[in-house]
């Protein structure tokens, strides 16, 4: 991999302009090859149009009592107006979604799908961000637009140490670029072993990490201000344990090397030399810590407390991380609930089974949490509102699970002012579904997204291949 | 009568409901689920320096989950529970200091003290396999593999996860005789043609001579502040030297007595807090290790879960020795090493401390240092025995509740308490082991330092050693103890309320038995487990006995068989009271012939069948289809009729259609709620018709009883058994022939026998007849006696047990002949036409000739068997002490036992079930302290079923 490969955050991030070209002619051969399909091709180029309404439809806005017969009034990609009563200006397009439901775009908190592969090979890969893995062509982002999904922040999977930068994507565009809808905000840690590793490996490396970026931070301090010295034509006249004092506050974010960088800014983007904080250089990181199993909590609220990063750190869950819900109350962060809604344990005496509902013990503690869709190979578990359905059927609030996949991922994603919720002056990113979301016989029927019309239903080309409206055998 | 029996088992059914279900919950309410209670325990194990010993019926009280006294005869405060496990040993929870919990890491670097065993260790997992082991707290090792391998932790396997690490870092682990570590590589970030990928770095020791040279190099840089040789980071080298620098203790892993002495050598170079684990070739150093002081964890390598690794043909293989156990605790008589800890195999995932002290017990070690190493001394080591590893005040209470005795090697762990609380109970099961220093089986002979094993209910082994399956529960009745099986009553009345009703043989008495209430409790407390239910008053053709038990869950568990006897009364006057006899008796036979033949025809046609089978004919099976013309009578033609009377809430009508055949009736009734006609049958006798619906129930047909009282009408009613009975009234509407068919199904072409119809009163009289129960006749006088002997023995061949007999003593050489000749066999089915015992009156001593008799004693004394009765209900909790008396009057100590148990079996013909302790046979057992009828003898226990009845109030 590429030095300049790496860099595009970090570029943008200091302000620093160096040709991105490169990545971005790769990305477009990419996605030129590849067919979007007729599906999004046709309406995502170009800018949204400038007002769109959305009328007669039953509003399910989240924040909020549900709106029937209401209009959504869209203007250049914002939601301006929701209500009873809007008035359709005389230039809007006007969608008809009577007997329809209109719902926020469903949110995925966290995945590794659009990513070529899930992880790097090496453990501590802080440096590598998501943006140059994402394939704008994955099926993946098509699928999401069929099941309702508006927003996917991408982050690397499980199998690492630190794992890398994630992004906030739309499942439309041609490129990278395109597709954002926020940088990433989130390394991902994973305090579970990785594959062929064991936990006192992992929890070692982890902790070299830190240790050895506080040792590359003194270092540093000392180096600058050996060069600062020289600048100023001096000769040195302290220890190293003085220059390291004296050069903290003079290391610049282009110091710290790309190793480094973005675990300054997981610490709170300050430098801290010798046990001493010294100047913010940078924005700071939160991390999603993920926690196979019950043991891993405490561990992982100990790192991110000592690290210092524990207050923009959201747990990603195992299944039987229930177990340690008073440490995940005591810490009073977000979590991201396992797919497999159900833990199932086996007595070894006596053989029989436990089962627990996982999301009513996380609710019943009071935590923010999100749902996530399970793995592709199931067709029900991957859509959000089959999962938000059995949190309902198992006894939970309606309200409770709907937000679990609408506002609380953009909450723990820090988009809750552009996201998660059918509220003027935010993103247009809505559904229509046909019946209630919750409803097992609903399907998506349309999806906006920033106003553009990106998907529907009468022009989803596999879809219909999959329904046989026309017989495979005739070819 | 029958209301009243009714009315009994209704109430038998809601106490069924109402009791059995309370006694359910008290099983799983135990107070034990607080962290503070008193707990006395039939034996205790403190393992403490002072007590080594145990205290039988030591208590423990704690308090938060800390130990605050332990002793005897403690005093329980007033705000405490106290636990009595009166069959349980408790020990401290066994400590590993040896465990394979941890695992290894997976880093390559020989020397590092990066690596934290506790970070492996799930604080949420159950562990149920250790704590049913006995091991609740284990030292986590982060591997044998490298020579420097990282800093252990000891935990706890249960309590709250927070609670559980005691000791997060507990040494600094060091393996000696670990070589050829593997190779670094140091990938640089960006490699590129200025910063190469180097070669893997060789690391040492790649042999026994580079072992201390690598680890003497880490412990230079260490103590000179470097942290690494190359000045580079290297969190392996600084962990180590932080490590170092902190005095963690060492704990040196070595098997080799090369490595021994090496260990020693460095462990008296560097004066470090340290301790030596392994130590397979110990034996060979243990002056030098004396000498030492160190204290030393031994793993005892033998493998017993199948055989052990072949050494191959290399002279200098390590071997394990059982010896060396022995030899390291004691050498020559006096102890060597003041501080052995024992471990399992190196890398055993399951390791058992209990069977690891079983091998060095084998090896020589005394039993209670055995102990001691798997519990005090190895929390001593790992440096946390102020808090586990014994049982003394300021501890946490971390104990075991076993079956026996801790190294006994059926012991089971039943349930483990960590921090005062109930972390573990082993699955429940019906299996109990009841041991004693008497066992009397009840066939003649006696098992010293005996045992039982119980399972479902029944004896499944009886020995001096029984299997002990897995959590079975275990009671010691000591060396004292005289289990035997539990007293019959030969005649009683538990239940019946003071019923005194004359009954007839066709009452089900065995009905009254629901569940064990009060009364019943009350009889099975005093050690009666089984009553012989018998009516108080019986008509001339006599009446049923059944054999209930006196406690259990259901009516199953209670009912031992519903017919066991069938009770007659023999008048004063002989000569009538046998003639009345006689006449049910042949009424009986007769019965019980029509049954014979049927069975003889039904064996007869299916011996037919079989062989028509085999011709290649196969069995039809059709419906006969009659069509028969009808003429005027009394009965054919329409009838309208209607149905009245209570519990009907409106009086309902349809019509029939009959037809008359000789004296037979045939035809069909539209009722209006059933969809479809229903057959009816019966029968015209004078102008009685008998009508049968066939249209089955659940508890019979409906039958319809009228009178032809005038032309084209009959009145009477409609009955179904005996549950339900209402008004039936019919008129003829039509006269004419009516043509049908009739199709039935009962009559078939293939030949098959008829059964005859049941006759409740006549059918105990089949059993009884077949010999398979015995005819009880209670007679007084010597005539009586005689006759009834004639008629039932002689005549009818019959087993005959004679109640009360009070003048027997004037028979008693006929009797004793009869009971003689029974004994010889002289009748060719052995038990049939004999008399088989006596079961003498309530009233043990009553004069006689004008001096005290026993009649007991005297029969029992001719050979002839006896049972005692109460001939009471709840009344029968006297029997045991009758049975003492009985034996202070001159009836002997065993003659009792077996008058009240094995005797009274068998003249009911019981025995397959009670009476003795066999395999197979219902686990109802006495636990005595010393003989039964011995003044001091004194009743502990009374298990029914295999379930004990709660503890007795004595």
């Amino acid at each position: 991999m590429k030095n300049s490969e790496l860099r595009i955050t970090n570029n943008e991030l200091r302000g620093r302009r160096t040709s991105g070209g490169a990545v971005a002619r790769r990305a477009c051969c990419k996605t030129g090859i590849v067919v979007l399909a007729g599906l999004v091709a046709a309406t995502v180029n170009g800018a949204p149009p400038e007002k769109v309404a959305l009328t007669g439809g039953r509003i399910i806005p989240i924040v909020g009592e549900p709106i029937e017969k209401g209009t959504v009034l869209i203007e250049r990609g914002k939601i301006v107006a929701v209500g009873k009563d809007v008035e359709v200006p005389y230039d809007a397009r006007v969608y008809d979604v009577s007997g329809k439901v209109v719902f926020p775009g469903m949110i995925v908190v966290g995945t590794a799908r659009g990513l070529d592969v899930a992880n790097e090979a090496r453990p501590v890969v802080p440096h590598l961000n998501v943006a140059d893995a994402i394939d704008p062509s994955q099926l993946y982002f098509e699928d999401c637009l069929r099941l309702g999904i508006t927003a996917v922040h991408v982050i690397p999977g499980n199998n690492t140490v630190i794992g890398g930068l994630g992004r906030v994507v739309r499942p439309i565009g041609m490129t990278v670029g395109e597709m954002t809808i926020a940088e990433g905000a989130f390394l991902k840690i994973a305090i579970s072993p990785r594959l062929r590793s064991d936990r006192m490996a992992q929890m070692a490396t982890l902790r070299e990490t830190f240790l050895e970026l506080d040792d590359y931070l003194d270092k540093l301090a000392e180096k600058r201000y050996e060069e600062d010295l020289k600048e100023k034509d001096k000769k040195i006249d302290v220890g190293p344990a003085e220059a390291r004092n004296r050069g903290r506050d003079l290391i610049r974010a282009e110091d710290i090397d790309d190793k480094h960088f973005n675990l300054v800014r997981l610490t709170g983007g300050r430098v801290r030399v010798a046990g001493e904080d010294g100047p913010i250089v940078a924005k700071p990181l939160g991390a999603f810590l993920y926690c196979g199993s019950a043991m891993d909590v405490g561990h992982a609220v100990k790192t991110a407390s000592d690290a210092g990063f524990l207050d923009r750190s959201v747990f990603v869950l195992g299944g039987e991380c229930f177990k340690a819900v008073a440490e995940l109350k005591k810490a009073a962060r977000p979590v991201v609930l396992p797919p497999d809604l159900t833990h199932r344990e086996t007595d070894p005496l006596t053989g029989k089974v436990r089962e627990t509902f996982v999301p009513k013990r996380i609710a019943d503690a009071g935590l923010l949490f999100a749902l996530v869709p399970g793995p592709d190979a199931s067709l029900a578990e991957r859509m959000p509102n089959y999962q938000a359905a059995r949190c309902v059927r198992a006894g939970m609030a309606r309200d409770v699970a709907l937000r679990a996949i609408t506002i609380n991922p953009a909450k723990i994603l820090g988009l809750e002012g552009r996201l998660g919720s059918i509220e003027v002056g935010k993103d247009a990113h809505l559904v229509i579904f046909s019946g209630d979301p919750l409803d097992f016989t609903s399907v998506v029927e349309q999806v906006f997204i920033e106003g553009i019309p990106a998907y529907e239903r009468d022009k989803d080309f596999r879809l219909k291949r999959l329904l046989s409206e026309h017989d495979p055998a005739e070819k | 009568m029958s209301r009243a029996y009714a009315v009994r088992l209704f109430r038998a059914l809601i106490v069924c409901l109402v009791v059995v279900p309370a006694e359910a919950r008290a099983d799983d309410e135990q107070p034990a689920a607080r962290a503070s209670f008193a707990l006395r325990a039939r034996v205790l194990y403190p393992v403490t320096a002072d007590q080594p010993g145990p205290i039988e019926r030591g208590m423990i009280i704690v308090r938060d989950g800390k130990i605050v006294a332990v002793g005897r005869d403690l005093e329980v405060p007033p705000d405490l529970a106290l636990i009595d496990l009166r069959d349980a040993t408790v020990c401290p929870g066994f400590v590993s200091a040896g465990s394979a919990l941890g695992g290894r890491h997976g880093g390559e670097r020989s020397v590092s003290g990066a690596y934290r065993a506790l970070d492996f260790f799930d604080t949420y997992a159950r562990y149920d396999e250790f704590l049913a082991r006995g091991t609740t707290t284990v030292h986590l090792d982060p591997g044998g593999h490298r020579l420097v391998s990282g800093r252990g932790a000891t935990v706890k396997l249960a309590g709250r996860p927070s609670e559980r690490a005691l000791e997060p870092e507990s040494a600094l682990t060091i393996n000696l005789g670990v070589f050829d570590p593997p190779g670094v590589v140091d990938v640089p970030f960006y490699a590129s043609s200025d910063v190469a990928i180097e070669p893997a770095r060789r690391q040492r020791p790649d042999s026994r001579l580079g072992q201390f040279l690598e680890l003497e190099r880490q412990i230079a840089l260490a103590e000179a502040g470097v942290g690494s040789a190359t000045g580079m980071f290297d969190v392996h080298a600084r962990s180590f030297a932080k490590a170092w620098s902190a005095k963690l203790p060492l704990r040196i892993q070595v098997r080799r007595a090369a490595d021994i002495e090496g260990a020693l050598a460095f462990a008296k170079r560097h004066d470090w807090r340290c301790y030596l684990i392994g130590m397979t070739e110990g034996d060979e150093l243990v002056e030098a290790l004396e000498k030492s002081g160190l204290p030393v964890v031994l793993r005892l390598e033998q493998r017993y879960r199948g055989a052990d690794a072949n050494l191959g043909p290399h002279p200098d293989a390590l071997r394990s020795r059982a010896a060396t156990a022995g030899r390291l605790a004691d050498a020559e008589g006096r102890p060597a090493l003041s501080r052995v800890a024992l471990a399992g195999r190196e890398g055993d995932t399951r390791e058992d401390l209990g069977m690891v002290a079983a091998l060095a017990m084998r090896g020589g070690m005394p039993r209670e240092r055995a102990l001691a190493a798997i519990t005090r001394i190895p929390a001593e080591i790992l440096g946390v025995a102020e808090r586990v590893g014994s049982l003394a005040p300021g501890k946490d209470a971390d104990f075991l509740v076993l079956s026996g005795e801790p190294l006994g090697i059926s012991s089971h762990v039943l349930q483990v308490y960590v921090a005062g609380r109930r972390v573990f109970e082993a699955p429940h099961t019906d299996r109990l082991v009841v041991k004693a220093g008497t066992v009397w089986v009840g066939d003649g002979s006696v098992i010293h330092d005996g045992a039982l094993l119980i399972e479902g209910g029944k004896i499944r082994a009886i020995g001096n050693r029984v299997p002990h399956p897995p959590f079975a529960r275990v009671i010691d009745a000591g060396r004292h103890g005289f289990v035997m099986p539990g007293f019959i009553d030969a005649h009683g009345h538990l239940g019946l309320q003071g019923d005194r009703t004359r009954v007839g043989p066709d009452l089900p008495i065995h009905g009254v038995v629901g569940v064990a209430g009060r009364e019943q409790r009350l009889v099975a407390e005093a050690g009666v487990t089984t009553v012989i239910l018998s009516p108080y008053r019986v008509g001339s053709y006599g009446g049923r006995m059944a054999a209930v038990k006196t406690y259990g869950r259901s009516r199953r568990d209670m009912l031992v068989r519903e017919l066991t006897g069938m009770k007659f009364i023999l008048g004063s006057d002989p000569l009538v009271s046998v003639e009345s006899l006689r006449k049910a008796l042949e009424a009986g036979k007769k019965y019980d012939k029509k049954w014979k033949e049927y069975y003889q025809k039904l064996k007869k046609w299916e011996e037919d069948r079989a062989k028509g089978v085999a011709a290649g004919q196969k069995p039809k099976e059709e419906l006969v289809e009659q069509e028969e013309e009808s003429k005027v009578d009394p009965i054919t033609g329409t009838w309208e009729w209607t149905v009245s009377g209570p519990p009907l809430p409106e009086d309902f009508s349809g019509t029939a259609t009959l037809k008359l055949s000789g004296t037979r009736i045939e035809g069909r009734i539209n009722i209006p709620q059933a969809e479809d006609e229903l057959l009816v049958e019966g029968e015209l006798s004078g102008e009685d018709v008998h009508l049968e619906i066939d249209f089955e129930t659940g508890s019979g047909r409906p039958e319809i009883d009228a009178k032809l009282d005038r032309e084209d009408h009959m009145a009477g009613e409609v009955k179904l058994g005996d549950m339900f009975s209402v008004g039936f009234a019919a008129t003829r509407t039509d006269k004419s022939a009516v043509e049908f068919k009739v199709s039935r199904r009962r009559r078939r072409k293939d030949g098959r026998p008829e059964p005859p119809k049941v006759n409740e009163k006549l059918e105990p009289y089949r059993a009884l007849l077949a010999g398979e129960v015995p005819a009880v006749v209670q007679a007084r006088t010597a005539g009586q006696i005689k006759a009834a002997l004639e008629l039932l023995v002689d005549e009818y061949g019959l087993r005959v047990v004679l109640l009360g007999g009070e003048d027997s003593a004037d028979v008693s050489d006929e009797l004793e002949k009869r009971i003689r000749a029974a004994a010889d066999g002289s009748d060719e089915n052995g038990r049939r036409g004999a008399l088989v015992g006596v079961v003498v009156p309530p009233t043990i001593l009553r004069p006689r000739d004008r001096v005290s008799y026993n009649q007991a004693a005297d029969l029992s004394r001719r050979g002839i068997p006896v049972a005692l009765q109460s001939d009471a209900e709840d009344g029968a909790r006297a029997l045991p002490l009758m049975g003492l008396y009985a034996v202070q009057q001159g009836l002997g100590g065993d003659a009792a036992l077996r008058a009240l148990t094995v005797d009274a079996a068998r003249m009911y013909g019981i025995d397959d079930r009670v009476g003795t302790l066999e395999v197979g046979k219902d686990a109802d057992i006495l636990i005595y302290t010393g003989h039964p009828f011995d003044a001091a003898g004194r009743l502990e226990r009374v298990i029914v079923g295999g379930r004990e009845v709660a503890e007795l109030k004595r």
